[in-house]
C-alpha cells in the first residue's frame, strides 16, 4: 500500500491534495466536471423492476432531463436477458460506468438495498413509494445518500402541490420554528389506503416457480418461500415479507404532503397506538386507526374506514395565535422554507431533491410505526434521537429485522 | 374432551376467510343499488380477523390448560391455505400476546414450547415458523437450542437472524460454526458474525475475504467493517484496489463503514489511511464522488 509522506498533518494533507484533483476549487457545475451535470449533457438512464409502477417510474426520473434509456432490469428476464440492455441482476446495472440516473420500481423490500447500492456507485436515484419496508432500513437510505452525496427523490410528489400555498409554507415554518411547545393541532386522515385490496388472501396454494422467474433473487433479503403466485405481481403488497399493505404503501403519498406541511418530514413521532385485530405472521390485514403523537403536541390520526369504528378525533388547525406575542416575532424574523427542488433541478444543481431520503424516510417511519403498533398490539414509545422503540425489545425487533445472506444493509 | 381436541375447538372459533358478499339488492323504486364502499372483489379468501378482546380470550384459555401450547404447536401444518389458516394464525397471535408486560411466565411457557417444537422430524418449513416465532418471544436463553440450525441450509438464515436478535451466547455459536462446508450456511453465519460485531471473529473473516465466491467475500468484508478492527484495513483496501464491478464497489463501501467505525472507535489514525488511499487511488473521473466522499469524511474528523 501507498505510504503518505510522513510530517503532515491530516489537514494540511487535505488542502495538498485537494489542489492537486482540482477539487473545490472552482464550482465544479462550471466546468462541466463529471460529478455535475452541465444543462446540455445527456444522461444514462436505468430502470430496475419493470412491473406494473415501472414504466411511470422511469418516465417521472427523466422529466427535465436529457437521458438515453441504457439498460432495464427485472427478475423476470430470466429467459430473455442479453447482459447489454435487459438484465436479471441490478448488481450489473449499477456496474455500468455510462449510467448516471437510476429509476427503481422493484417490491420495496428491495428499494433500501438497491438504492444503497446506486448511491454506493454513484447514481441518482428516483425510487418508487414506499421508500422503505422498516425503519432501519430508511435510516441506512438516508445515511448513504448523505455519506456519497447522491440526489434521491422518492416517487410521490404531493408536497410539491403542497409547498406552492404561500399559507401552506407559513404552517410548515411555524412548524419546523422548534417554538411550537404544546401543538393543539389534530390531522385526520380517513380512507384512501386501500386496506381491504391490499391485505392477503390466505387462501392461495404453492405453485411451480415460472422458468422465466428469479425466485430466489426475487425473494433477495427476505426468506426464500416456496413460491405462491400472489407474492409476485402487484398483489406482493399483501406479504409482510415484501411490503406493508395498503398502509404502509398508499401511506406514503397519503403522507408526503402532510409531512412536509405539519414538519413530520424533520422529526418522528413520541408515542403511537392503534386499533386493529390480531396481525397475521405472512400478510396484511385489517386496521381500525392508528394515533401518532410528536413531542410538541401535534397529533397525527390515520383511519382506515374499513374496518372498526373511527378514532372519535377531529382535524383542529394549527395556529400562528397558539405562540407568545415573543414567540410571533421570533417567526416573523426567520426565514421562509427553502423552495422544494424537483429531481431534475437537484440532478443538476447537486442539491437535496424535495423528497430527499432523509424527508423520505421519515414520512414512511410515520407508516411503519403505525403498523408497529398494528403487529405488536399496544402503544409504542419511540424516541427520535435512537430510533428506537423505548421498553419495548419486542418492537425494536421489527424496526431492524436481519436480512437473508448475503443482502445486508 | 381430549386435550388437542380441546385446542382445536378453540381455534375454530377464529373468523372464517372472507367470502365475496352478494351483489346488493336493487333499491325499492327500481334505482341501481349503490355502489359498495369497498370493491366486492377484494373481499374472497381475506382474512378480517377478530378484535383483540375476543381473540384474547382464545389465548387465554389456550395457556390456561396444561399442555395446551404444545397441542396449540401441534395443530401447524404445511399448506394450510385456506380453512386451515387459524392454528398458525392462533399460534401468532398468542406469541405477541405474551410478549405484553406482566406475561413474563406465559411467555416463558411459550418460547419452551417452541424450542420443544424444534425438535424431531417436523417439515422444515414449519420449523422455521417456529425459528422465527421465537424471535419474536425468545431471550438468550433459547440461543444454543438455535445454533444446531446453522448447519442446515434451509434453517441457517432463520437461524442466525434469530440467534443475533436474541443474543447471548449468539456469537460464539455463530463463530463455532463457522467451518461448515454449505455455502448457503456459510454465507449466514458470516453475515450473523457482522450483525454480533464478534471481535474474536475477524481472522476467520479475513480468511474469508479471499474466498473464491464474490457473495462470501462481500459479505466478510462488510462484517470486518461492523467490527471496526484495524487489523481489517489492509485486506478491505486490497479487495477494494483489485476488485472489479460489484465486489469493487462493495468493498469500497465497506473500506468506507470500516473507516466511519475506527472514528467511532476512537482509532482515527486507522480511518485516516483508508481516506487517503481513497482520495489518493480513485483517479477515474466517475469515481470522484468517492473522492469527495473520503475528503468530507476526514473534513468532518475535525
Amino acid at each position: 500500500m501507498r505510504q503518505f509522506p510522513r510530517g503532515l498533518s491530516r489537514r494540511q494533507w487535505l488542502k495538498a491534495s485537494a489542489t492537486a484533483a482540482g477539487v473545490m476549487i472552482v464550482p465544479p457545475s462550471v466546468l462541466g466536471a463529471p460529478d455535475h451535470v452541465p444543462p446540455s449533457e445527456t444522461l444514462g438512464g436505468a430502470l430496475i423492476g419493470c412491473g406494473g409502477r415501472g414504466p411511470g417510474t422511469y418516465k417521472e426520473m427523466t422529466k427535465e432531463l436529457n437521458v438515453e434509456q441504457l439498460a432495464r432490469c427485472d427478475v423476470k428476464f430470466r429467459k430473455t436477458a442479453d447482459q447489454k440492455t435487459t438484465y436479471v441482476d441490478f448488481r450489473y446495472v449499477l456496474d455500468r460506468k455510462d449510467i448516471d440516473i437510476v429509476a427503481i420500481a422493484t417490491p420495496p423490500h428491495w428499494h433500501a438495498l438497491i438504492s444503497i447500492a446506486a448511491a454506493e456507485a454513484g447514481k441518482d436515484v428516483l425510487c418508487e413509494k414506499p421508500m422503505t419496508r422498516t425503519i432501519a432500513e430508511g435510516r441506512a437510505v438516508a445515511n448513504a445518500f448523505k455519506r456519497y452525496n447522491r440526489v434521491f427523490q422518492i416517487g410521490t410528489f404531493g408536497r410539491f402541490g403542497m409547498a406552492q400555498n404561500k399559507d401552506n409554507v407559513q404552517i410548515r415554518k411555524l412548524m419546523t420554528s422548534g417554538l411550537m411547545k404544546e401543538c393543539k393541532g389534530v390531522y385526520v386522515r380517513r380512507g384512501g389506503f386501500k386496506v381491504k385490496e391490499w391485505s392477503g388472501r390466505l387462501d392461495q396454494p404453492e405453485a411451480p416457480v415460472p422458468d422465466w422467474l428469479d425466485w430466489d433473487l426475487y425473494c433477495g433479503p427476505s426468506p426464500l418461500k416456496p413460491f405462491v403466485p400472489s407474492r409476485y405481481g402487484g398483489t406482493h403488497r399483501w406479504y409482510w415479507d415484501y411490503e406493508n399493505g395498503g398502509l404502509g404503501d398508499m401511506g406514503q403519498h397519503a403522507m408526503d404532503p402532510v409531512a412536509w406541511l405539519y414538519g413530520l418530514d424533520t422529526t418522528f413521532p413520541v408515542e403511537v397506538e392503534a386499533s386493529a385485530p390480531p396481525a397475521h405472521p405472512e400478510v396484511t390485514g385489517m386496521w381500525a386507526w392508528a394515533k401518532l403523537k410528536y413531542a410538541n403536541g401535534f397529533t397525527l390520526v390515520l383511519e382506515s374506514g374499513e374496518w372498526g369504528e373511527p378514532s372519535g378525533l377531529r382535524s383542529a388547525s394549527v395556529k400562528v395565535e397558539d405562540l407568545s406575542e415573543q414567540d410571533r416575532e421570533k417567526l416573523k424574523e426567520m426565514p421562509d422554507p427553502e423552495p422544494l427542488l424537483t429531481f431534475a433541478e437537484a440532478v443538476k444543481a447537486r442539491k437535496p431533491a424535495g423528497g430527499n431520503a432523509e424527508a423520505a424516510y421519515r414520512t414512511v417511519a410515520i407508516l411503519h410505526l403505525a403498523n408497529l403498533a398494528i403487529r405488536t398490539g399496544r402503544k409504542i414509545h419511540f424516541d427520535p434521537v435512537s430510533e428506537r422503540a423505548i421498553g419495548d425489545e419486542e418492537a425494536n425487533r421489527l424496526i431492524d429485522q436481519p436480512m437473508r445472506a448475503p443482502w445486508h444493509l | 374432551m381430549p386435550l388437542t381436541d380441546d385446542i382445536a375447538a378453540l381455534v375454530e372459533k377464529m373468523p372464517e376467510l372472507d367470502v365475496t358478499p352478494a351483489p346488493p339488492a336493487s333499491q325499492p323504486d327500481g334505482k341501481p343499488a349503490p355502489k359498495p364502499e369497498i370493491d366486492p372483489r377484494h373481499f374472497k379468501g381475506k382474512l378480517t380477523g377478530p378484535r383483540w378482546e375476543a381473540a384474547a380470550k382464545i389465548y387465554d384459555a389456550v395457556l390456561s390448560r396444561p399442555g395446551g401450547i404444545g397441542a396449540l404447536i401441534d395443530l401447524v401444518k404445511e399448506n394450510d391455505f385456506g380453512p386451515a389458516y387459524k392454528a398458525r394464525y392462533v399460534l401468532h397471535g398468542l406469541t405477541v400476546y405474551v410478549c405484553r408486560p406482566g406475561k413474563e411466565s406465559q411467555r416463558a411457557a411459550v418460547r419452551s414450547a417452541l424450542v420443544k417444537g424444534l425438535e424431531g422430524d417436523r417439515p422444515k418449513s414449519i420449523k422455521a415458523t417456529f425459528i422465527h416465532l421465537l424471535r419474536v418471544c425468545g431471550d438468550a436463553s433459547v440461543v444454543p437450542a438455535l445454533a444446531p440450525m446453522l448447519a442446515d441450509p434451509e434453517l441457517c438464515d432463520a437461524a442466525a437472524a434469530a440467534m443475533v436478535t436474541l443474543g447471548g451466547n449468539a456469537s460464539d455459536l455463530l463463530r463455532g460454526a463457522l467451518a461448515t462446508q454449505d455455502r448457503r450456511c456459510r454465507l449466514a453465519i458470516i453475515q450473523g458474525l457482522g450483525y454480533a460485531k464478534n471481535a474474536k471473529a475477524v481472522d476467520a473473516l479475513i480468511s474469508a475475504v479471499n474466498d473464491a465466491d464474490g457473495d462470501v467475500k462481500v459479505t466478510a468484508l462488510w462484517a470486518l467493517a461492523r467490527i471496526a478492527d484495524p487489523r481489517a484495513v489492509a485486506v478491505t483496501l486490497k479487495a477494494a484496489d483489485e476488485g472489479e464491478g460489484w465486489l469493487k464497489t462493495q468493498a469500497t463501501k465497506s473500506a468506507i463503514q470500516l473507516a466511519e467505525n475506527l472514528v467511532a472507535a476512537g482509532r482515527k489514525g486507522d480511518a485516516v489511511r483508508i481516506y487517503r488511499h481513497l482520495i489518493e487511488t480513485r483517479k477515474d473521473p466517475k469515481e470522484q464522488y468517492i473522492r469527495e466522499t473520503a475528503q468530507r469524511a476526514m473534513e468532518a474528523m475535525d
